[in-house]
């Protein structure tokens, strides 16, 4: 800056000075426009950005019924549990079978509704054993995360097949209104002793066993729970239950009984 | 001569009373053995297991506070023949057991009436003995013999 020797500034300087700082400020505005438009342009590339990728997914996601409809039967798929886990919160609802798989205090952590002789008629109506009110009420008092039905062998000797599918079937629903996310299994009936066969008490022959089989199968796929097939893990070479069951030559032992708890653990269980 | 047979007499109507008194107290059964000793019998229609003890109380809706022992053992569910030896805690603690024993008759009775007929006379026929605060049952094809068995039961714990 140039100066007099009285520190007063000449007019030609004090016009170049405010000609500098006309130019600084000019160049510093320039700059601020400059930045305001680099961050103008960033915010609408966001903002576009993000209009076509919510867009893309707005139009083009697949609708649930899709999903639900492409799967008749749930695949036996392996769930995240551990075996240790795999009975906690669980229920067995059913006939006598039910009443020997929780003698056996193989799954003490689990709920059992079972009474001797219980059909898809009678739970409806007849409490479990110790029970107060009707099984299929008392099983949809808590919600459980698996639910396993043993039905057919009291059903053996019922000439309407259409029934017992319709009746299971309501079993099922009920159960499925009251508990919406239960996984639900309903169990094959399990053969018997060839001795037994040839007793045919109360239809209950292996021949008959088999044709059921089918029937509960059926009501799997078409109310989409899974299939236990029991009776493909104790069946020998003859299509009977082997004779060391013991006892009448139908319902479990001890030993069956863990057979059976096994091949559920291991079966549904994903490692 | 007079007082001292009164006297006499007293003390030997006093050694009498606790004498009977103490019968009924010393009684003592192993309930592991007597089940296993019952349960060994030809009387059963088919062969019984032993229950988880958590699982015969449940069964028999007995709370635990309420046993010292016990040995339960049944067969499938096709039959209902079953022996259980209980030791309660007292007194009371066995009439509440004596109690959950008749609950269960009942109810066998009424579960099997459908189910299973011929079994019911085995229930109607069941054997339940209380010995101070020992209860045992059994419920088999044969009660002559079963209860036979349980009377040999006292006689061999308690004659040692």
């Amino acid at each position: 800056m140039r100066t007099y020797g009285n520190g007063k500034r000449s007019g030609r300087y004090i016009s170049e000075e405010m000609s500098y700082r006309a130019k600084r400020r000019a160049r510093r505005r320039r700059r601020r426009q400059i930045r305001d438009r680099v961050i103008v342009c960033f915010i609408l590339a966001l903002l576009a950005g993000g209009l076509c990728f919510g867009g893309y997914h707005l139009f083009h996601r697949k609708p649930a019924e899709d999903t639900v409809a492409t799967a008749s039967v749930p695949a036996i798929t392996k769930e995240p549990d551990t075996k240790e886990n795999f009975f906690q919160n669980t229920a067995f609802i059913g006939n006598s079978f039910v009443n020997d798989l929780e003698d056996s205090g193989l799954i003490k952590e689990a709920d059992f509704f079972g009474r001797v002789g219980l059909n898809l008629d009678s739970v409806m109506e007849l409490p479990a054993r110790n029970g107060d009110i009707p099984a299929a009420d008392a099983v949809c008092q808590k919600q459980y995360k698996r639910v396993f039905m043993v039905f057919g062998e009291n059903e053996l000797g019922w000439r309407e097949p259409e029934v017992f599918v319709s009746k299971y079937s309501d079993l099922i629903q009920k159960v499925k209104a009251s508990m919406p996310d239960v996984k639900i299994y309903v169990q094959s009936v399990t053969p018997v002793t060839a001795k037994a066969s040839e007793n045919a008490r109360f239809g209950v022959t292996n021949e008959n066993i088999v044709d059921i089989n089918g029937l509960i199968r059926r009501v799997a796929e078409e109310n989409q729970v899974y299939y236990a097939d029991l009776h493909s893990a104790v069946v020998n070479e003859y299509g009977c239950l082997p004779d060391d069951v013991g006892g009448d030559g139908v319902h479990f032992n001890q030993k069956y009984c863990q057979i059976w708890v096994d091949y559920l653990r291991d079966t549904f269980t994903e490692e | 001569m007079k007082k001292r047979s009164i006297i006499v007499l007293i003390s030997v109507l006093v050694c009498l009373l606790v004498m009977g008194g103490c019968g009924g107290q010393n009684v003592t059964l192993d309930t592991e053995a007597a089940a296993e000793t019952l349960t060994a019998l030809d009387i059963f229609d088919e062969p019984l297991e032993k229950m988880d003890n958590d699982v015969a109380r449940k069964l028999y809706q007995v709370e635990e506070d309420t046993v010292k022992n016990m040995a339960v053992y049944t067969g499938t569910a096709a039959v209902v023949d079953e022996v259980s030896v209980w030791e309660a805690k007292d007194a009371a603690a066995a009439t509440k057991i004596e109690e959950a024993i008749k609950s269960r008759i009942e109810s066998q009775k009424t579960s099997y009436a459908s189910y299973r007929p011929e079994e019911v006379p085995k229930l109607e026929n069941a054997v339940t003995v209380r010995r101070g605060n020992y209860v045992v049952f059994c419920v088999s094809k044969d009660s002559g013999q079963a209860s036979a068995a349980i009377e040999a039961l006292w006689q061999s714990n308690n004659s040692k």
